[in-house]
């Protein structure tokens, strides 16, 4: 009996799994992804993979709009803490006389920006 | 078949083959004599044809020999289109020795010990239908031997095919054809002579007429000589230059062009019925009321149809460039406020890049898994592979878009509309995207009922403004009453009344910006310091103008102009300027409220 009611269970799960699966794929079309269902199609046709189920056209688009948001995500952090990290390098260099400033401007001769009196001499 | 009459036993036919005396022919004389009677009439042929078990042997063997030809002749039927009788060419009724194949093996020798090769042969013959129409009469090798060793022992003479064969072996041709084959080349001309050949046999040889005499029109030559329907046999005749009638093989089977559905594993993906009340199962049958996504057809009608190609196909550059339009929408998402063109290149990349991944990964699946799992199965091992095994956080995305996306449409339409652009133009763009994002962009999605909430709060807002107005302009009233007269019994009813009267000088047409110093109130002249802040005001209302119509949001320009006057009017107590315009854009009812507001005697606010 305990065997049965075991062996039962993982059958229940999986069952459940696959109700919540076919429940996402449901509420796919409730949804518009930010990236169109024709672009999707098109990279999914270069590959070698068509399929006329637009819920699966849509799972792919979630998918990948997924991983480049979590990319983006993790550059924008990137992207926030770098300044800080640089402008404390910078301050705390400039206490100890070094200057680490961009250059302004990157001049091709020594002797552009001269005028051209001052250039001939 | 038709041409065996209703009943199916070809009285006439075999009346017509008589009339050609093609039975006695085919019988040989000794059978043609007990055959004979039974043509009599139609009850003795009926009685000859039907099958009985009392019947001797030799009468079934009789009856099966008459029924060979008769189905022989009447099968054209099958191949043609249903017709009379008297339109049968005679010609093809006659018995033809090269209407069946013989097999050429040990030709050279004495093949009397073996029986002649008379064998039903396949059907890719030079020799068209009319060969295949006969095919049916002929005793395949093996059914030969044994039929004739049975005829042997009922003494029934062999069939007329054998005799014409064992006549033709003994012709010259055919001991010339195991001559000296090597002077035999193939050649063109050799083989349209052949061709030439085929076609006249062909045509003497056509089952229905509607012109006898067309036959004998056109005479055949044969060798330099006419040939009175002599035999032909292609495969002694002209060994090497045998053709066949086109170089495209005929089909005789009819070919279906119809479109196999073919369902790929996952094209089948299981389906839900709705739970909402509103599309309950029952609805679904009753009215036929289904969601977009339920389709009669399992896998098809999602949205698109499968191979006919009703969805929009992209060329590469339309992809690329709609890959950057959606690049520039999900980091506008995640927070991003410019980008660079190289940035936006490579996460396009990057996006076709895992979306070809994608693909790949379900099509191996696919093709590998097509036969041990289930398309669920099969989804589960994709979002495996693809990271997301537990689809929540895919869920939690949709949820987070969709709760981002409504007071954010606007403005990413707006940041996708500034992206149309020409890319020199993006500092220009960025500069327009804050200031319209101070702004209300009521251009767009006007039906939307995001928008409508945000319409609630601009009207609020309003509000705001506008007691900010009449608390001036109650002020200034105050000021002017000073100065006429002495008391203020009620100030309160009397700078109602003033309002009243006053404010149709304070309207103002916002369209028509060069009206303003026209349209001046007499409030202007009372304050000595207006002028010059008016002034200030138009100029600013000016450029403003010219930069919304440089930037293309020329509708902007009712609205604008609040936002200007609000920081510069605790200060200079401009009367307010009433935008006719803006009440309608809002679309709602706001005078009554407007009206609410001025009766309200307000202490200004700190």
């Amino acid at each position: 009996m305990n065997g049965q009611t075991s062996h039962q269970q993982p059958k229940d799960g999986r069952h459940d799994d696959d109700a919540a699966l076919t429940e996402f794929l449901a509420s796919l079309m409730d949804y518009t992804p930010t990236i169109p269902d024709e672009l999707v199609e098109h990279y999914l046709a270069k590959s070698g993979f068509q399929c006329p189920d637009a819920r699966l056209t849509r799972l792919v688009a979630v998918a990948t709009q997924k991983f480049i948001a979590d990319v983006a995500t993790d550059a924008l952090q990137q992207c926030k803490a770098r300044p800080a990290v640089i402008k404390d390098k910078r301050d705390k260099q400039q206490k100890y006389g070094v200057n680490v400033k961009h250059q302004e401007y990157f001049a091709d001769t020594p002797s552009a920006g001269l005028d051209p009196a001052s250039r001939d001499e | 078949m038709a041409l065996l009459g209703e009943d199916g036993r070809g009285y006439e036919l075999a009346r017509k083959l008589e009339s050609q005396g093609i039975w006695r022919s085919w019988l040989g004389d000794a059978l043609y004599s007990s055959f004979i009677p039974f043509l009599s009439s139609p009850a003795a042929w009926d009685s000859f044809m039907l099958p009985d078990d009392s019947k001797s042997r030799p009468q079934i063997s009789l009856e099966l020999r008459a029924r060979a030809l008769l189905f022989d002749k009447a099968s054209v039927s099958l191949f043609a289109q249903p017709t009379a009788l008297s339109k049968l060419n005679p010609n093809y009724l006659e018995l033809h020795g090269d209407d069946v194949y013989f097999t050429l093996e040990n030709g050279g020798q004495d093949v009397d010990q073996r029986h002649p090769g008379v064998a039903a042969s396949s059907t890719t013959s030079s020799k068209g239908r009319s060969k295949a129409s006969s095919i049916g009469s002929r005793f395949s090798e093996p059914d030969v031997d044994a039929v004739s060793q049975r005829l042997r022992l009922e003494e029934l003479p062999e069939t007329w095919y054998n005799q014409f064969f064992e006549k033709y072996r003994a012709t010259k041709s055919y001991t010339l054809m195991f001559g000296d084959r090597d002077s035999e080349k193939r050649t063109p001309e050799q083989m349209s002579t052949y061709l030439s050949l085929i076609e006249n046999h062909k045509r003497r040889r056509v089952a229905f007429v509607d012109n006898i005499s067309s036959l004998r029109s056109n005479p055949v030559m044969v060798d330099g000589s006419p040939a009175d329907d002599a035999p032909l046999f292609p495969e002694t005749m002209s060994i090497f230059n045998c053709v066949p009638d086109s170089a495209v093989l005929i089909t005789r089977r009819l070919e279906n062009n119809q479109k196999v559905p073919f369902n790929g594993v996952l094209d089948n993906l299981p389906q839900t019925m709705t739970k909402s009340p509103v599309m309950s199962p029952i609805m679904i049958e009753r009215l036929g009321i289904r969601p977009e996504y339920l389709s009669m057809e399992q896998g098809q009608g999602w949205g698109k149809n499968g191979s006919q190609g009703s969805r929009k196909l992209l060329s590469q550059e339309q992809a690329s460039r709609i890959s950057q339009k959606v690049v520039v929408r999900l980091l506008h998402n995640v927070g991003f406020e410019s980008s660079s063109d190289t940035s936006l290149e490579v996460i396009a990349q990057l996006l076709s890049s895992h979306i070809n991944k994608l693909g790949r990964t379900l099509k191996l699946l696919a093709d590998s898994y097509r036969k041990q799992c289930s398309a669920t199965e099969l989804l589960k091992m994709f979002l495996q592979t693809a990271g997301y095994s537990n689809f929540r956080t895919l869920v939690e995305l949709m949820k987070d878009n969709s709760k981002s996306v409504a007071p954010q449409t606007q403005q990413q339409g707006l940041s996708i509309q500034g992206q149309n652009l020409p890319q020199q133009q993006q500092p220009s763009v960025q500069q327009s995207q804050q200031m319209l994002r101070q702004m209300n962009p009521q251009m767009q999605q006007m039906n939307n009922p995001q928008y409508l909430a945000f319409q609630q709060q601009q009207q609020q807002w309003e509000r705001m403004r506008r007691r900010q107005q009449h608390q001036q302009q109650l002020h200034q009233q105050q000021q002017l009453q000073q100065q006429q007269q002495q008391s203020t019994p009620r100030p309160g009813m009397n700078m109602n009344m003033s309002i009243d009267k006053d404010r149709p000088l304070v309207q103002v047409k916002m369209e028509a910006p060069s009206d303003f110093p026209l349209d001046t109130n007499t409030f202007t002249s009372m304050n000595p310091r207006q002028p010059q802040l008016r002034q200030q005001q138009l100029a600013a209302i000016s450029s403003f103008h010219a930069q919304a119509n440089n930037n293309a949001f020329r509708p902007m320009n009712s609205l604008q102009i609040p936002q200007i006057h609000s920081p510069t009017m605790s200060m200079a107590r401009a009367p307010p300027v009433k935008v006719e315009g803006f009440q309608e854009l809002m679309g709602g009812d706001s005078s009554a409220k407007h009206d609410s507001e001025e009766n309200k005697l307000l202490s200004p606010r700190k």
